[in-house]
Order: structure tokens, then C-alpha cells, then sequence
């Protein structure tokens, strides 16, 4: 019953959202450039990995679309879908697996939902038709459920198979498998030695096949973020051409403090830069702000969890009290962190994706690039959550008092950034359409050459600057600051 | 035995009524945001054409060329207006008051509207023609080469047109390109 109720607390919000995203115009710029691709190429041309970004499976699966379809406005719907399905998935699945028992339960798995939709990193994937970790995220809460379940025969082709679809959508998949690793080292009932040799085998392949096959890629991509500025790709050679590492290293702490911090942000300090210009952006505090918090409040419990489970694990050869010792499973008890314990087990998977992360995205920081970790940090939030009350109950009255306004003020920050991130949507749609009605006379004069592209652009027209659009809530005064920023 | 019963009792009910008001602090806020997107929402549906969702219409396509973002002047095109004929205007800053017809795009560079050049741009305005030849150099007269840069290139305007002389007079800018 409780499941339903936060679901039904939850769904107004996500169904709006997926109407937004349902009506949001096809972009012009990134848009017809990608199926500008899978019209003029066949869908073998995509399984080639001497490029920069590799995702066969994403561009295979436009392709058949593309193909497909009856007409370019059917085509277009259906990779929207491509894209909302996952957003709806990952957001039931999610309540689905914390399964809330009783009212407090259902309270804290209302800011958890609200924690993973406000996230600059679920957020800044929700941009169509760039599906790629917007499936990722759904998969990875997929691996972690079965992870988590008492094994079964399944499990381990289950397993692999969502590693081979999160990483053929996106290298972001790649996270999942120091994942299960960690998780099956950390004594996870649904996985087991040869599932985490298939997935291991399958992570060193992957990379083996991209290095032998990378070509000669420039050292940076796209746009680096570096403290207050934004570099170009030869701007960051010129500076950090002769030493990259410590760039790559900055990258990954930026992905890493955006999923914890909501700052830097594409790896600039902007609100910090707001701060420090006089001119603050109340949404990127509030973000900051309520990141910090549930950070601390995640840190606060990551610690009581580590140290029970230590502890216990003295007194018990490596299995915490809440869980029996696994049968006939192999698992790390006798070096490092000791096994057990679902909760622990969340840090670690919370620990590692982060790194991961962070690993992946040396080139260049963006938010979307934490996608993969967003979910552990939702669910570490959950049960943080749940921690908090429990602590705030056993206090004297006056401290239960502030405890109560404290867990009010989180819970409000949190969902309003799940209401800015429904704006946030709304803001890319009207973006889109814009871009549709201010942009054509430009595109037909820089891609002249470019006969495919010019032709999907007027086939695709009618739908981007279309005036069924979402176009942005014009809130009023305070409102409007804290909802959609400045 | 009797006092325990009641200590016991009341211990229970201060239990339960904190774990009441803990699990309404974090469920409110879900439930007000859930409240405001139905109520957002449902007057969306009903009433899709209300402020708080959409900019109002502007009076006329010279009125949303000069003050209105370009989606209300697109709507006019859209809608079948012939973003080549000209429009009369009268405006104490564009036209020292005086009462001129002139071109959307004339007009769109004389209020510095890039997005509004952009989209008539796109939506086919024909550069060469008289009404709008000197669209590029009234850009540059005020001293925006980015629009003017943007006249030449995205309208194809080849030859460029040959520009007056800036004058310092205190006629408005756009009066010395109109015929």
C-alpha cells in the first residue's frame, strides 16, 4: 500500500514531465545531425570504434527507427519514447525497490524520488534524443535489484546482458561493472564468481577493443570547464597540453562533486561565481545548499553503517548481524572492508560509481556524466533519511522540534528541485522550438553541402517549431527565482 | 502495575505522534508539489492561452517585431502574414514620431531584435528586395556588425549594398533608409 501512495504523491509530477518531454520539438542542432547520420550510413558503419564517441547500440537502434517508421513525424515520436520510457521506469522501479513499509518509510522514499529527479545529473540527461544514459540509469537499478535478490540461475546472464546494453547505449555503462564487482566483494546474495568473471572479461575487452581502435582523437573533445571559465578544446591543449593529467584529475572531481555538491557545474563554480560577482542565482544555491545537507546527511550514515558493520563483523567472521552468512558464496572477508549488510552495500556501490564517474569522464566534466551514480545517491538518501528519523525520534522535545523543522526544510529543498527540474524540461522545449524558428536561414547557408541534412531539416521543421511546444510556467516574484532561476 | 500501564501508554502515544509529524515533514512538501502541478496543470488544459503559461498577443506584427519575443511575431508569419510587405509604424525612438511604412526586417534591425532577424531570415525574407536592401547597413549604422554580418551571410546578399555615410544629425537611423 505504500508503494502506491508514494507512487501516486510521485506521479503527477513525473507524468507532467513526461508530457513535456512527449511534446518537446526534436532539437535542430544536435537532433538532425544524428539522423543525418543513420540515413546517410547503414547501421554496420556504427559498430566501427575509431571515434571519439561510441555507442553502437544507441545509433542501431535509431537507425532501425529511423528506417522504419511510417513517416519522419512517427519516426521522431517513437526515439521520444526511446527516451520517456526509461524516465518512467527508472522513477517506478525506484520506488519499487525501496518498498516502503509503513508512513515514515513512504515519507523518506518521497525525498529519495525527489532527490534522484531534482539531480543535476538525472536532469541534464533528460535532453532528446541523447538516450543513452537516460537508459543507463534504469539498467543500473535494474543490476542493483537482481544484485540484491537471492540468487537465481537468471542472475547471471541478466546481469551481463544489462552491462552490454547500458555500455553498447553509452561507455557510462562501463560503471556497472566495478559495481558488481564491489557488490559480489561486499557479499550481494544475487551474484555470483562467474557472473562477476563474465562481466570483468567483459569491461577489459571493451576497453582493449577501444584502445586498439580510438584512431587519433584530439586530446580534448568538447569545451573544458576549469574553475570560473570555460576553455575551448585548443584553449585547454595550450594550457594543460603539456601535463594533462591534472586536468583529467580536475574533470573527475568535478563530475564527482556535481552528483554530491550540484557544484562545479560542466566543471565551472558558477554559483559560487554568482556569489562572488554579487549576482547569486537562487536555484544553483538552493541546489548547492540542499546537496551539501543530504551529502552530509548521507556521510553521517555512510559512517554509523560502516562502523556498526565493522563492528559486528569482529564479532561475526565477516557477515553483519542483519544478514545470515551467504552459502557456498565466495566472497572478500578476510582483507579489506568485511562483507555483508544491504545497506553497506549501497555505500560501496554509491563509492564506486562515483569513481567510476569520474574515471569516465576525465576529458571533459558535464553533469550528465554522474548519471550512472545518481541512482546510489538516490538510494543512499533513502536510507539517510530513514536514519535522520530515526535519530530525530529518540531526541528530547525542544531538539525534536528543530529536528521536525529540519527534516521539513531538506524535504522542501529537495522538492523543489524536482519541480525545477520539470521547468528545467519545459526551458528545453521552448529552446528547441526557438532554435527551430530562429535557426534554418543560418543551417541552409553553413551545411549548403550537406543535401541529406538540409532535407531532413525541412521534413522535420513542422514538428520543431510546432505551437503545442511547452513552454515555460511564468511564475511570479520569489517563485520564479526559486523555481526556474534568475 | 497500574502506573506502568499508564506511563507505558502515554510513552506509546508520544511515539506514535512524533513518528506522525516526522512523516508529515517529509511527505508535505511532495504532497503541496503534487497539489501545484494538478492545479498548474488542469488550468493549463482549460485555460492554455492565460499569462502565467504564455506571453499575451501582441496587437500587430510591427507591435511583437519591436517589443515581444519572436515566438509572438512568429506567430503573425505562421499565421499567414507576408513577412516581405510592409508595415506602417510610428514610434517616437524609430521614427521621430512620424508615421513610415516599413519592412519587418527594417524594422527587426531598427529595434536591435536579433532572434526577430533570425527568424524572418528563416522564414524566407528576401534580402534583395528595395524594402529591405539596406537592412545590412542600417545594422551597421548602429553598430551592429554581428547583425549586419548575419544579413549578408544568412539572406545571401551578394553584392553587399553600398552603405550611406553615417550621419550624427538627429534623424533616427531608420529614416535614412526608407524611400
Amino acid at each position: 500500500m505504500w508503494r502506491l501512495i508514494v507512487l501516486a504523491i510521485s506521479a503527477p509530477l513525473l507524468v507532467a514531465l513526461l508530457i513535456v518531454l512527449w511534446r518537446t520539438p526534436f532539437p535542430l542542432s544536435e537532433g538532425v545531425s544524428l539522423i543525418e547520420d543513420v540515413e546517410r550510413n547503414p547501421p554496420s558503419h556504427f559498430l566501427a570504434a575509431d571515434t571519439a564517441y561510441y555507442r553502437p547500440l544507441f545509433h542501431i537502434t535509431l537507425s532501425t527507427m529511423w528506417r522504419h517508421a511510417r513517416s519522419p513525424e512517427s519516426a521522431v515520436q517513437i526515439i521520444k519514447l526511446l527516451h520517456i520510457v526509461p524516465v518512467a521506469l527508472v522513477v517506478v522501479l525506484f520506488i519499487w525497490h525501496l518498498r516502503p513499509r509503513d508512513a515514515i518509510d513512504a515519507g523518506a522514499a518521497m525525498v529519495a524520488v525527489a532527490v534522484l529527479v531534482g539531480a543535476p545529473a538525472f536532469r541534464d540527461n533528460l535532453e532528446i534524443p541523447l538516450s543513452y544514459t537516460t537508459i543507463g540509469i534504469p539498467l543500473a537499478l535494474l543490476a542493483w535489484m537482481i544484485i540484491e535478490r537471492q540468487h537465481a540461475w537468471w542472475h547471471g546472464p541478466a546481469i551481463v546482458a544489462v552491462l552490454v546494453i547500458a555500455v553498447g547505449f553509452k561507455e557510462q555503462g562501463l560503471v556497472l561493472v566495478p559495481v558488481v564487482i564491489a557488490a559480489w566483494l561486499a557479499g550481494a546474495p544475487g551474484v555470483r564468481r562467474g557472473t562477476v568473471a563474465a562481466v570483468t572479461l567483459l569491461g577489459v575487452a571493451y576497453l582493449g577493443y577501444r584502445f586498439a581502435n580510438r584512431g587519433s582523437l584530439e586530446l580534448f573533445q568538447q569545451d573544458v570547464g576549469f574553475g570560473f571559465t570555460r576553455l575551448s578544446p585548443d584553449a585547454a591543449v595550450a594550457r594543460f597540453g603539456s601535463f594533462p593529467v591534472a586536468i583529467f584529475a580536475y574533470n573527475a572531481f568535478a563530475t564527482i562533486a556535481n552528483v554530491l555538491l550540484s557544484e562545479p557545474t560542466a566543471g565551472m563554480f558558477s554559483a559560487t561565481a554568482g556569489v562572488v560577482g554579487g549576482r547569486p542565482d537562487p536555484i544553483a544555491l538552493l541546489n548547492v545548499v540542499s546537496s551539501i545537507a543530504m551529502t552530509t546527511v548521507i556521510a553521517w550514515w555512510a559512517s554509523k553503517t560502516w562502523l556498526r558493520s565493522a563492528r559486528s563483523a569482529d564479532g561475526s567472521a565477516g557477515h553483519s548481524s542483519s544478514e545470515p552468512p551467504s552459502v557456498g558464496h565466495a566472497s572478500m572477508s578476510s582483507w579489506g572492508p568485511p562483507s555483508g549488510g544491504p545497506e553497506r552495500r549501497i555505500i560501496i556501490a554509491l563509492v564506486v560509481s562515483l569513481l567510476a564517474c569520474g574515471a569516465l569522464s576525465f576529458d571533459y566534466s558535464r553533469d550528465r556524466l554522474g548519471g550512472m551514480a545518481v541512482i546510489f545517491y538516490a538510494l543512499a538518501a533513502y536510507q539517510a533519511t530513514r536514519a535522520l528519523v530515526q535519530r530525530t525520534m529518540d531526541v528530547a522535545p525542544s531538539r525534536f522540534r528543530i529536528g521536525v523543522v529540519g527534516l521539513l526544510i531538506l524535504a522542501g529543498a529537495w522538492q523543489l528541485r524536482a519541480l525545477n527540474t520539470l521547468e528545467g524540461a519545459r526551458e528545453t522545449a521552448f529552446k528547441n522550438r526557438r532554435e527551430w524558428i530562429t535557426g534554418t536561414a543560418q543551417r541552409r547557408v553553413e551545411f549548403a553541402d550537406r543535401g541529406v541534412y538540409l532535407q531532413l531539416m525541412d521534413r522535420l521543421e513542422r514538428q520543431g517549431d510546432s505551437e503545442r511546444a511547452p513552454q515555460p510556467t511564468r511564475y511570479r516574484r520569489t517563485a520564479a527565482r526559486l523555481i526556474r532561476g534568475r | 502495575m497500574t502506573l506502568n500501564h499508564v506511563v507505558s501508554g502515554f510513552s506509546r502515544t508520544i511515539s506514535q505522534s512524533r513518528r506522525l509529524l516526522v512523516a508529515l515533514a517529509l511527505a508535505a512538501p511532495a504532497f503541496a508539489v503534487a497539489l501545484l502541478v494538478i492545479a498548474l496543470e488542469t488550468y493549463r488544459v482549460i485555460q492554455p492561452g492565460s499569462i502565467l503559461f504564455v506571453e499575451p498577443p501582441a496587437a500587430s506584427l510591427a507591435d511583437a517585431l519591436e517589443h515581444r519575443e519572436v515566438e509572438v511575431a512568429y506567430s503573425f508569419i505562421r499565421n499567414g502574414a507576408d513577412p516581405n510587405a510592409t508595415l506602417s509604424v510610428e514610434g517616437a525612438a524609430l521614427t521621430g514620431g512620424r508615421r513610415v511604412d516599413v519592412s519587418p526586417l527594417m524594422l527587426a534591425v531598427a529595434s536591435r531584435n536579433r532572434n526577430a532577424v533570425q527568424m524572418l531570415l528563416s522564414a524566407g525574407v528576401r534580402v534583395d528586395l528595395p524594402a529591405n536592401r539596406f537592412a545590412a547597413c542600417l545594422a551597421r549604422d548602429l553598430g551592429e556588425t554581428d547583425l549586419e554580418t548575419m544579413i549578408v551571410r544568412d539572406g545571401r546578399l551578394t553584392p553587399a549594398p553600398t552603405c550611406l555615410q553615417s550621419a550624427s544629425g538627429g534623424v533616427p537611423s531608420l529614416l535614412r533608409y526608407l524611400h
